[in-house]
Parts: structure tokens; C-alpha cells; sequence
């Protein structure tokens, strides 16, 4: 587990794994966005507008997937103590914050033709904007503390509460959903999934995964560096008080 | 048991916090008429979403300052020295924090709902899913004060990180309240008992890092 | 013809996709050269700093 500790060690580990991960990434979107619009045919009930949903279904799944990485990462760090970790989770939640924004405005954008609305009250379309809420509320975390090592610690316990909630939460909404429009026509309107469809989306899932993959590694590889300047910074403030001192 | 009083004691400041939570209820719930008109069909049609509501504005109210003085002064680090634990530390705050912010909340349902035009038969429904999900909002609001414990804008993060937390209470809580049956309580009963379970649990963890 | 009233929201779509994507690339980029510049510059500023303390 620790092998991978070392920050020399893992930056020769992101250099050789990221231009496999470029290659997949652009192979496979230019196959699944060619896919996409030549190589499937349009849904007999949605017609075109099915194309939105090659971009759209790819994103709920790295939202939510992306999630529970932030989750298992932040796991890893409470427990084996392991930094790399910490910075992987604290790496993943922008470009889950990402993915979520287009889930949202692709959902958005697909609903207007299809049921005549941008937005409705669903129960999945409501568990991925509160996922954004708790994106946020992650990030803001982040962000509260000038002391690392806490504000590490508290992103961590509010992603690992966040993860647990996230069940509870999309079990509550679609409960809370039944309750109140029993035959909504987006609860029923799961397209069924064509094999000429599962290619092109096969694909552009692979590609938002090869693009997560890349951002996460270039994101950890930015907290390291960050690291590296702070301590240099408080390394160079450190003489400069004292001397200050020294003369008052 | 001692460690739960004290914490009422203090944290109540004489009975002031309570006081705190009546005129937050009675000034908020007045407020509501003027919002939404003085039509008692619709006031009280929203009456279990209003309970809801300010239940969880109460519970971030006196969230805020559930550990910022005792951590201040000191005694966070001396009841640590005591020999009790975080997880301890933490059970009693929920305590403390439900009894000044949810037992006026219960005490005073009656007057919310006269206010809104609720009958005295609904009070009921309201109060008891009142009681039996505040514990889950109290769980929370405790456990984002001890991770937000020391933070830049903490009141504001703590907003931010605990409202969608709070969601699946809520939704079960006004379910409950608008009495559509005994599923709601008893999941909105699950989920205090599964809060009570995970917050002083992840809060021990919380602590430990915000006291190092 | 529904392919027509379709095209703006499926450009859309993409349009919005793939502009979030770059965008947070692009953040990232930006954000890598600013702390290569600031440790760059901290480095450089290492040896002159003592000199100024050594001159007083």
C-alpha cells in the first residue's frame, strides 16, 4: 500500500500511466462520438434527442462513481494514514463536480423536447442535484481550514458520512417521489437499451473514465507541488520573523 | 450521566438558549402568513413543511455554537483529561443540543399550528414526528459543528455541508407529520437511530483531529 | 423535420459537455503553471534573500 508513498515514485507512476490514459481517451471518444451520431440509429419513440443521452448517461455514472472513489480514497487515508490518498480523493471531487454539472444540464437539456419540461421534480434528477450539494459541501471543506492536516481529516469523515448518506438519500427521494406523482412519465421513460445503443455508449463511458483518470493524477500531481511550496514558504518565513525579532 | 447535565448546563446559559429557540419559533411561524397570505387552508396544508423547516433552521442555529466556547476556553481539553471520551464528548452535546433546541420546538407545537390554522387533532400528528426525528437533525447539526470546529466561515460551511444531510429526515419527518401512514415513522425512526449511531461514531473521529 | 428541433438541444448538450470538461483541463492547467511560477520564483529568491540578510 505505502509503496506508492513516495511522491517521486508515484510521479513516475502518473508519467507512465497518463499517455496510456490520453491514447484510450482519444480512441475511444472519437469511436463512441462517431458512434454516437453515425453509427446508431434514432430511437423510434425520442428520435434524435436519444444522442443526448450517449453524454448523459456517462456522466451520472462518474458522478456517482466518482463519489464512491472520493469515499474509498478518503477510507484508504483514515486508515492506513496513507497522504496520497487524501489528495486523490480531494483530486476526484472537482471532476465529480464536473461530471454532475452535465448531468444535470444534459438531463435538463434532454427533458425540454422530450416531456416539454427542463425540469421535474424526479426522483433521480433530485438525488444528482443534491450529490452536487454534497460536491460542495466537500470541496468547501477543503478549502476551511489553513491547516491542512485538519482540513484533510474533516473532508475525509464528511465523505465517508456523505457515501453512507447517498443511499439513504436516493432510497428517501425516490420514496418521497412515489408519494407525491405516482405515474410520473420520466419514472417510466427508462429507455430500454438497444445493442446498436450499448456500443457508442460503451465508449464514451470508457472515455469519461480515461478524462477522470487523467484529471485525478494531474490533480494529485498539483497537491504535491502545493505541498512542496508551503513548506518551502514556511521554511523561508521562519528565519525572516526571527530576525525581525532580533532587532525590536 | 454527569458529563450530559453539565453540557445542558452550560450550553442553555441559564435557560437563555431555550428562550432563544421559543422566540426563533413563535417570530418565524408568524412570519409565514405574511409570506404565503393569511389563508388558514393553505397555512395549514403547509403546516407539517413549516414544522420541518424551522426544526432545521433550529438545529443549525444552535449547531453553531455547540463546541466554539468550550473548545475557546479550554474545557473541551479538560473534560478530554477527565478521561472522557470523544465519542462521550459527543453524545452528550446531541443531548444538550436537542433539549435546548428541540424540546421548546415540541413544547410549543401547539402554538406553531394555532398560528397556522392547524387543528388540535393534526398538533398531535406534528408533535410526534417532531419527537421522534429530531434526535436525527440534533445526530447531524453536532456532528458538522465537530467536523467545521475552527474553520474559515464556519457557520456558512456548516450550512453548506449539513442541510443536504439533513434531506431524507425531512422528507420522512413531513411525511409523518402530514400522517400518511406509520412508514414514514417509522423510517423517519430509523434514521434518528441510524444518526445516533453514526454521529458520535464519525464525531469521535472529528474531535480527535480538531483537539490534537 | 423532428431531427431539426432537435439539433439545438442536442448541440447543446454536447456543446455544454464538452465545454465543462475543458474548462476544468484548462483550470487545472493554469493552476500547475501558477505554483511552477511561484516555486520557481521562491528558488530563485532563495540565495538573494540571505545576501539581504547578511548585508544588515
Amino acid at each position: 500500500m505505502h509503496r506508492f508513498a513516495n511522491p517521486a515514485r508515484f510521479g513516475r507512476l502518473a508519467d507512465r500511466v497518463s499517455p496510456v490514459l490520453w491514447v484510450l481517451f482519444g480512441l475511444s471518444l472519437a469511436l463512441g462520438l462517431y458512434l454516437a451520431f453515425f453509427g446508431s440509429p434514432p430511437d423510434y419513440q425520442q428520435g434524435q434527442s436519444v444522442r443526448i443521452m450517449y453524454v448523459h448517461v456517462p456522466s451520472a455514472m462518474m458522478t456517482t462513481g466518482l463519489y464512491g472513489f472520493m469515499a474509498l480514497a478518503s477510507a484508504t487515508a483514515l486508515i492506513w494514514r496513507h497522504p496520497l490518498a487524501h489528495m486523490a480523493a480531494r483530486a476526484a471531487a472537482p471532476v465529480g463536480t464536473a461530471f454532475c454539472l452535465i448531468t444535470l444540464a444534459t438531463g435538463s437539456l434532454w427533458g425540454r423536447p422530450m416531456w416539454g419540461t427542463w425540469w421535474e421534480w424526479d426522483g433521480r434528477m433530485t438525488s444528482v442535484l443534491i450529490q452536487l450539494f454534497l460536491y460542495f459541501g466537500y470541496m468547501a471543506m477543503w478549502n476551511a481550514f489553513s491547516d491542512r492536516a485538519r482540513a484533510a481529516n474533516a473532508a475525509a469523515i464528511l465523505a465517508l458520512v456523505g457515501v453512507g448518506n447517498l443511499v439513504i438519500i436516493r432510497f428517501s427521494v425516490e420514496w418521497w417521489n412515489t408519494l407525491h406523482q405516482p405515474a410520473s412519465i420520466l419514472r417510466a421513460g427508462g429507455p430500454t437499451i438497444d445493442g446498436s445503443m450499448l456500443w457508442p455508449l460503451a465508449a464514451m463511458v470508457l472515455a469519461a473514465s480515461a478524462y477522470a483518470g487523467l484529471m485525478i493524477l494531474k490533480g494529485m500531481k498539483i497537491e504535491l507541488k502545493a505541498v512542496r511550496l508551503e513548506t518551502l514558504m514556511e521554511n523561508q518565513a521562519a528565519p525572516t520573523t526571527s530576525y525581525r525579532l532580533d532587532l525590536g | 450521566m454527569s458529563l450530559v447535565w453539565r453540557d445542558i448546563a452550560v450550553l442553555s446559559q441559564g435557560g437563555r438558549a431555550l428562550a432563544l429557540s421559543c422566540f426563533f419559533l413563535v417570530l418565524a411561524a408568524s412570519l409565514f402568513p405574511f409570506a404565503v397570505g393569511p389563508d388558514t387552508k393553505l397555512l395549514s396544508a403547509i403546516a407539517p413543511g413549516v414544522h420541518w423547516l424551522l426544526a432545521l433552521f433550529l438545529a443549525v442555529l444552535h449547531g453553531e455554537r455547540i463546541f466554539v466556547e468550550d473548545e475557546q476556553d479550554g474545557s473541551l481539553e479538560q473534560l478530554r483529561a477527565l478521561g472522557f471520551a470523544e465519542g462521550s464528548l459527543m453524545f452528550s452535546r446531541i443531548v444538550a443540543h436537542w433539549v435546548i433546541a428541540f424540546a421548546p420546538q415540541i413544547a410549543l407545537t401547539v402554538v406553531v399550528d394555532i398560528f397556522l390554522g392547524a387543528g388540535l387533532a393534526s398538533a398531535g400528528q406534528h408533535m410526534l414526528s417532531l419527537l421522534i426525528g429530531t434526535p436525527a437533525l440534533s445526530c447531524l447539526a453536532v456532528l458538522a459543528a465537530a467536523l467545521t470546529l475552527g474553520a474559515r466561515q464556519s457557520s456558512l460551511l456548516m450550512i453548506v455541508i449539513v442541510f443536504p444531510l439533513m434531506i431524507p429526515p425531512l422528507i420522512f419527518g413531513v411525511s409523518a407529520a402530514a400522517d400518511s401512514g406509520s412508514a414514514a415513522l417509522m423510517l423517519l425512526g430509523a434514521s434518528s437511530l441510524i444518526s445516533l449511531v453514526i454521529a458520535p461514531l464519525a464525531g469521535h473521529f472529528a474531535l480527535k483531529a480538531a483537539l490534537k | 423535420m423532428e431531427s431539426l428541433t432537435h439539433a439545438p438541444f442536442i448541440a447543446a448538450a454536447y456543446g455544454i459537455a464538452f465545454g465543462v470538461l475543458a474548462g476544468l483541463a484548462l483550470r487545472l492547467f493554469l493552476k500547475r503553471r501558477k505554483i511552477d511560477q511561484d516555486l520557481a520564483a521562491l528558488e530563485a529568491q532563495q540565495p538573494r534573500r540571505r545576501r539581504r540578510s547578511d548585508d544588515a
